[in-house]
């Protein structure tokens, strides 16, 4: 057989093209009926291109890195046109680069919703983070590779297009590690180094639902998530019109369970309404959403739940409430304000 | 006779058909073999090149790949019968790698961007079996892997650290490599808006059987370059072309293919209504305003 032939498969999945192994199992690829041979040109040795790309010829400008981005390098989109910082918080495997990731994946298949994808400039850092939920990683299971502590660019590009208002959004979205916010989490000092937090437009902040229903750490679980977003208020990092979201990331594990669902369900409730009754007043909004962003289970879509609140991010900035909505009108009474003053408050209800 | 100068860019990564277009567009428009074609208004400047590879794809003869540092910029002089206006229209044929290069390194050479900033245009080429594809590992057969495993009292996760391949720049799927390539044009001072691409899908008598028009192919197989370019078309003006250069397959229908009274007609070019023989289409609407 000629070297300048490939063999090259039509069937889904098979990776003979790349790897040599053939999906049907032969061994001997002549005797796959799937498999045909091209011509194509020789592999250029990893040598020769750093040769190319090392070459005397003078080099005109480089090209951005595609990677994440850092403070500095997104002023290029920030600067130009406008753009919503979204932070995704959590404990360590909590899905915050999974949720990203599986966002991602999703335009690599069409348009999202009513969204079209309209360029990334962290296409890299997005194939990266993708990358070990792949055949081509040779893995038996989809992973997401930890996110290293220390990293400073941390900040993944996406421009979506809306074709029903001709209308293009920069969305930037932070993947910091967990660990990073259990510093924060502990302590005061720590989370006013999140500078970050300051200019979010938006404050995402998921619950682990693997942890949620094991009963020995669900209340730790939970109460480090009440933790990490009342450290950012109190630490006044988090403005008032912040809009917070709260996952509750690998829904899979809930649907699957047969015994104690119920039970469950009933602690996501008692979550949300205590949530509710610390923040709620505190915030621009809080709402909460269930996702299974690279679920276990065919019985959920993958990606599961994105959408409910996709377009959310896409069409919201921060929300500024009057300030009479942070008060119930029974407060105002109490408040012993003069007549005009509660009247203009009474107005704002 | 108005004369014009334009040079276009021929992008595409490696086999994708950019010579062989050229030997193909250089065939039809010195035989003057299809009426509706531009033409060779005359001979200039030195033309073994286009002479060697038309000459191959004469003899249906596959052609080789264009090597960094081999590279030629191919210069044609055409008079395009329908406006009566004569370009010189100058289309560097550059290697796959080079693209190759760029993606992977983040580097353009002084001469690609002056190529760039000059280009009023672009031919965008990708071919049916050059396309790397993302599979997802399905978490179906991860989870009866899981059950086979338990059967057999191994560990859940059964690949070993040595198995797993390293995160590398060209497993990224094709369609993502080309957005970026488009991208790359946009950062430049240079870039104008509207800048026009005709996209090429290359060996279209493979897929012709899916019955698609090129827009729906490449809607179909690389959907996130076409939600790119259909998001940006303040930036891009757009067309879509399936073309046939060698006009089949040469182990099989080079014998018929030889055969053929005028080898321009082995071409096979279709959009999204009409189905031809002009190879030079593309190169029309890149000219025409």
């Amino acid at each position: 057989m000629s070297e300048n032939l490939r063999p090259c498969c039509d069937q889904e999945g098979c990776t003979v093209h790349n790897d040599g192994k053939c999906l049907e199992g032969f061994e001997d690829l002549n005797q796959c009926p799937h498999c045909q041979f091209v011509e194509v040109e020789d592999e250029v040795s990893v040598e020769e291109e750093i040769n190319i790309a090392n070459s005397e010829e003078e080099l005109e400008f480089n090209l951005p890195d595609g990677l994440a981005l850092n403070a500095a390098s997104a002023r290029s989109i920030t600067r130009d046109k406008p753009t919503h910082l979204i932070l995704i918080a959590g404990d360590e495997e909590s899905g915050k680069t999974t949720l990203l990731a599986s966002l991602y994946e999703c335009f690599l298949v069409g348009p999202f919703g009513q969204y079209s994808f309209a360029g990334s400039q962290s296409l890299v850092g997005f194939e990266a983070r993708c990358y070990l939920s792949r055949i081509h990683s040779g893995r038996s299971f989809p992973e997401t590779e930890r996110t290293k502590p220390g990293a400073s660019d941390t900040l993944l590009h996406l421009r979506v297009f809306d074709k029903s208002k001709n209308k293009q959004t920069d969305l930037l979205f932070s993947d910091l590690p967990g660990e990073i916010f259990r510093l924060a989490k502990d302590s005061t000092e720590e989370c006013k180094k999140l500078k970050i937090l300051h200019r979010c437009d938006r404050f995402v902040l998921l619950l682990d639902c693997e942890r949620l229903i094991d009963f020995e750490n669900r209340h730790e679980t939970f109460a480090n998530g009440v933790g990490i977003i009342r450290s950012c208020l109190d630490s006044e990092m988090l403005r008032g019109d912040v809009i917070i979201d709260v996952l509750f990331t690998k829904w899979d594990s809930v649907e699957l369970q047969t015994d104690n669902k119920d039970e469950f369900l009933a602690y996501f409730g008692h979550i949300r309404e205590n949530m509710e009754q610390k923040f709620g007043l505190r915030v621009g909004a809080l709402r909460f959403f269930n996702v299974a962003a690279r679920p276990k289970t065919s019985a959920l879509n993958f990606a599961y739940g994105i959408k409910d609140f996709f377009s959310l991010w896409v069409e919201e900035k921060s929300i500024q409430k009057p300030i009479a909505h942070k008060f119930k009108f029974e407060d105002i009474n109490a408040l012993n304000l003069r007549h005009f003053d509660r009247f203009i408050f009474s107005r704002n209800l | 006779m108005k004369h014009e100068h334009a040079k276009q860019l021929m992008i595409g990564l490696p086999g994708t058909g950019k010579t062989t277009f050229i030997a193909a567009l250089w065939n039809i428009v010195e035989s003057g073999e299809i009426p509706s074609s531009l033409k060779l208004a005359f001979l200039h400047g030195n033309r073994d090149y286009l002479n060697a590879i038309r000459n191959k794809w004469l003899n249906c003869k596959p052609l080789e790949r264009t090597v960094i540092g081999s590279e030629k910029t191919v210069s044609m002089l055409l008079e395009d019968s329908e406006t009566g206006i004569t370009t010189e229209i100058v289309i560097p044929d550059l290697s796959g790698e080079s693209y190759n290069v760029q993606w992977k390194y983040r580097k353009w050479t002084k001469e690609y961007s002056d190529l760039a900033n000059e280009a009023s245009g672009a031919l965008l080429f990708v071919h049916p079996r050059e396309l790397r594809d993302s599979i997802k590992i399905d978490p179906a057969i991860s989870s009866l892997l899981s059950e086979f495993d338990q059967e057999d009292n191994c560990p859940s996760d059964s690949v070993e650290p040595d198995q797993i391949k390293p995160f590398d720049l060209d497993n990224v799927p094709t369609q993502v490599k080309l957005v970026e390539l488009l991208q790359f044009l946009t950062y430049s001072n240079s870039f104008h808006a509207r800048f026009k691409i005709a996209i090429i899908i290359s060996a279209w008598d493979c897929v012709a059987e899916e019955n698609l028009c090129p827009r729906d192919w490449i809607s179909r197989h690389l959907p996130l370059l076409d939600q790119y370019l259909t998001s940006n078309e303040a930036l891009f003006s757009t067309r879509f072309l399936g073309v046939s250069a060698q006009g089949g397959d040469l182990k099989q229908d080079s014998d018929r293919l030889r055969r053929m009274l005028k080898p321009s007609e082995r071409v096979l070019i279709v959009d999204e209504s009409n189905q031809g023989h002009d190879v030079t289409e593309p190169i029309k609407w890149l000219l025409r305003a």
